[in-house]
């Protein structure tokens, strides 16, 4: 599929590459989206909207930046994407880049996490309601980002 | 807007299987109970708009952009 005047110029999405967010990612109309590199900043993955062009939500694995980050959510919090309990779905989550309150800074929203039915192709944004993570943790975390940033092959 | 008065104890039927109850009313608050299947999502209406915010931040390109460009140049330079 053809997806026109994105931040990339148009760009051709894989029908197999689509991921349906049945309730959409809060603040965006849309429900399609689809993961797209960035060629500059290979940590980074933008979640492009297939519906609305013009938006895609800056994104990152939070496992390169931050170990110890293993947000739990109870099973019933991720049933929209994992109807089956008992599938063996595979799930893997990302964190979503925002502009931070200072020029130049960036924050990851480490609250909610976008989580993604591998298998199924299904996403939701889910809220850590009273995990005490931040929604403002800027990245990348000063203690990990700047020595791995020098050391990769 | 639906708007119902409820005494503390009684309840409101929304659809097939969600509950609402009001639990407790003290000066300026009120306390509800809500029963609702585990896909459904329950969320305080200011998490939910924190949310879309946070979201729609991410999205405002060249800011975003210009910071990951800075990024970008403060990591070349520690390069050897």
């Amino acid at each position: 599929m053809k997806v026109e005047k994105t931040r990339f110029g148009t760009i051709e999405i894989a029908d197999d590459k689509i991921i349906t967010f049945p309730e959409g990612l809060p603040g965006f109309e849309a429900k399609r989206y689809a993961f797209v590199h960035d060629e500059q900043h290979p940590v980074v993955q933008w979640l492009q909207s297939i519906d609305e062009p013009e938006v895609a939500v800056m994104t990152v694995d939070p496992v390169d930046f931050l170990v110890e980050y293993n947000p739990q959510p109870k099973p019933g919090e991720t049933r929209l994407i994992r109807p089956d309990p008992d599938a063996e779905d595979e799930l893997i989550f990302r964190v979503i880049i925002r502009r931070g309150d200072v020029e130049g800074q960036l924050y990851m929203n480490l609250f909610a996490p976008v989580y993604i039915n591998v298998d199924r192709r299904l996403g939701m944004q889910v809220p850590l309601v009273g995990s005490g993570y931040s929604a403002r943790e800027v990245w990348p975390p000063a203690t990990e980002g700047e020595p791995t940033a020098g050391n990769d092959p | 807007m639906l708007s119902l008065a409820r005494r503390p104890g009684q309840k409101i039927r929304i659809g097939e299987d969600i509950i609402l109850v009001v639990r407790e009313i003290r000066g300026r608050q009120v306390k509800i109970g809500i029963e609702a299947p585990s896909h459904v999502r329950v969320l305080r209406e200011e998490i939910y708009e924190e949310m879309c915010a946070a979201n729609k931040e991410s999205v405002t390109g060249t800011d975003v952009s210009a910071a990951l460009m800075s990024l970008g140049a403060k990591k070349a330079k520690t390069e050897p």
